[in-house]
């Protein structure tokens, strides 16, 4: 394994009986110091994915290693933080205590001092005294990103990591997980929001029934989606683009064309819309959002 | 390092779970009224010409000395090798399952100690429970003992220092096994409902149906011999006299039940750490 990447499955494949294929013959690369997102809908095999490289679900078949060693062995944990699904801990404990044996779970040397440092990042400290069932859903959130933190880890693996909070909590999270990010620690993260997604990730997998259907920076997965054409008539400017060679499509939209064509072919187009009769008033790039390539590569509907 | 860190999170788990010291006092409880005050006003009852609500005092004599603190370890032993072992199965079951119900097993798996590490410190901290509540059951019955002695104006002569210890030995052997079956049926139903209940039906349900058949089969039979109950309980009459028995008149050998019961500890122990080892953590 390179010592660029962190995590490295091969073929990673969970199968329940014969008839469920939660995972299915993935391979996913995240290198140092990136913070990667594995984007998909519900029940695309994220979480399942992240289990299997932490140890908590033994794959089919298929390998994986992260920090070069194999998942959930205690080597390989004790540089790891996690936080899957949502965040669990004793009910009846404090914050402070539940963050503090997990710390001594964790084998964290002067885990006393780490314990606070970590829940002054997250900022619980003024409720790390009260006990874990009387936490709103943000803060047991920020508690499982503070068990996460406690060992100061070189990779974090967050399920979802802004499920359940509402928009001000969202906000903080996405602000703490990049500020996290941006200190040379590698996250691994899995979200079904696209907006999450892009504002957090460096890169991104896009994860479809099991699958990795997309991968790449969240720029390159955009891509360009052809032309966007303001022309008058427009009627007019449809007709004469969609004869033009290499144009695959035309749509209208919002009293503009979309163009499905090569953008670097820009300039070819507008002259040949001229040189028709065609008025045009402005030709630009049309990008995907991170959305509608989303919906393009999982083909479906429902996530938002 | 990981089993002992695992170990004493664990102790930290039991000691402030409300629900440990609920079933602590309610054992108590279960001494004091169960087992002292009960027999107590069966005996009064009698001396006073009126019936044996217990229907078990066959000598009133024989049962004034067994309420006494010469017998206080016969005496407890044996009142919780057969109601004992509920309260230890719940604890056992309790702090195995509710990982799975709390969903908080998976956030001690992805800390670092490794599988088998975690459930030794379970194991070794429901031991230490179950050696408290040993203690206690038995400071219980020593402070009834005590009480129904100056009642009956009785000598107040405790059992020996051995005696003590080989009482304790023999409460927490008997409690210890049920523990383990406790968090072994925990482990392998992910949960605590299906264990404890399931625990239940098997100690107070089904050994009673095997022990009422026994006489109609030498195979049923046979199989009392293995039985916890059976054995928790001739174990627990061979620390003195015992006017009162839970199993059959023909005891089984205390060296024998002593293996029995460690053999239940030893087996549940490893064939939990197979299963959960192995297991995916959903």
């Amino acid at each position: 394994m390179s010592e660029d990447l962190l995590v490295e499955a091969a073929g990673l494949t969970k199968r329940y009986g014969s008839r469920i294929t939660a995972v299915d013959a993935l391979d996913l690369n995240v290198h140092r110091g990136e913070v990667y997102g594995l984007l998909g809908p519900n029940g695309a095999g994220k979480t399942t994915t992240l289990k299997m490289l932490l140890g908590l679900i033994r794959p089919t078949s298929g390998v994986a290693r992260v920090l070069g060693e194999e998942p959930g062995t205690p080597s390989a944990l004790a540089r790891v933080g996690a936080l899957v699904e949502s965040p669990a801990f004793y009910p009846y404990l404090s914050g402070r205590d539940n963050l503090a044996g997990m710390a001594r779970l964790s084998g964290v040397h002067a885990s006393k001092s780490r314990v606070e440092e970590a829940l002054e990042q997250v900022g619980l400290t003024s409720r790390a005294g009260d006990r874990f069932k009387k936490y709103s859903t943000g803060m047991k959130q920020r508690l499982g990103v503070a068990a996460a933190l406690v060992k100061d880890p070189e990779l974090l693996i967050l399920d979802e990591p802004t499920n359940g909070l509402d928009p001000k909590g969202i906000a903080e999270m996405r602000d703490l997980i990049r500020s996290l990010g941006r200190r040379e620690r590698t996250v691994l993260l899995s979200s079904h929001m696209m907006g999450e997604v892009e504002r957090i990730c460096d890169r991104v997998g896009v994860i479809r029934s099991g699958r990795l259907v997309a991968e790449g920076p969240v720029a390159e997965l955009r891509g360009q989606g052809g032309l966007l054409v303001k022309a008058e008539p427009l009627e007019r400017a449809a007709e004469v683009a969609a004869s033009i060679a290499g144009v695959e499509g035309v749509e209208v939209e919002d009293g503009m064309l979309r163009l499905v064509v090569d953008p670097g072919r820009a300039s070819e187009i507008a002259r040949e819309l001229v040189s028709a009769g065609v008025e045009v008033i402005e030709l630009r790039p049309a990008q995907h959002s991170l959305e509608e390539a989303f919906f393009q590569l999982t083909e479906e509907k429902e996530v938002v | 390092m990981s089993m002992a860190a695992s170990f004493s999170f664990e102790l930290l788990k039991l000691r402030k779970r409300p629900a440990t010291w609920v079933l602590a006092v309610i054992m108590v409880l279960f001494v004091f009224f169960f087992d002292y005050f009960q027999f107590y006003s069966a005996i009064t009852a009698l001396e006073e010409g009126g019936q044996d609500p217990t229907g078990q005092i066959t000598d009133v004599e024989e049962f004034k000395n067994y309420l006494l603190p010469a017998s206080v370890t016969v005496n407890v032993a044996g009142l919780l090798s057969f109601f004992g072992g509920p309260f230890a199965l719940i604890i056992g079951a309790l702090s195995a399952g509710s990982e799975y119900g709390w969903g908080t097993l998976k956030t001690s798996l992805t800390q670092r100690p490794g599988r088998l590490s975690i459930l030794a410190g379970k194991f070794l901290a429901v031991g230490v429970a179950v050696a408290g509540l040993s203690v206690l059951a038995l400071g219980a019955g020593a402070v009834s003992s005590y009480v129904v002695a100056g009642l009956f104006e009785g000598p107040v002569d405790w059992p020996g220092f051995g005696n003590v210890l080989k009482g304790l030995g023999i409460i927490w052997l008997i409690l210890g096994a049920w523990a383990s079956l406790g968090v072994f049926l925990a482990l392998i139903f992910r949960g605590t409902a299906l264990a404890i209940g399931l625990g239940l039906i098997y100690g107070l349900v089904i050994e009673s149906l095997i022990f009422g058949f026994s006489e109609t089969s030498r195979i049923i039979e046979a199989l009392t011999y293995v039985l916890l109950g059976r054995n928790g309980g001739d174990l627990a009459n061979s620390l003195g006299d015992a006017p009162r028995s839970f199993t059959s008149p023909e005891a089984v050998d205390p060296a024998q039940a002593t293996l029995v019961l460690a053999g239940y500890v030893v087996l549940l122990l490893i064939t939990a750490a197979l299963v959960f080892r192995r297991r995916d953590v959903t």
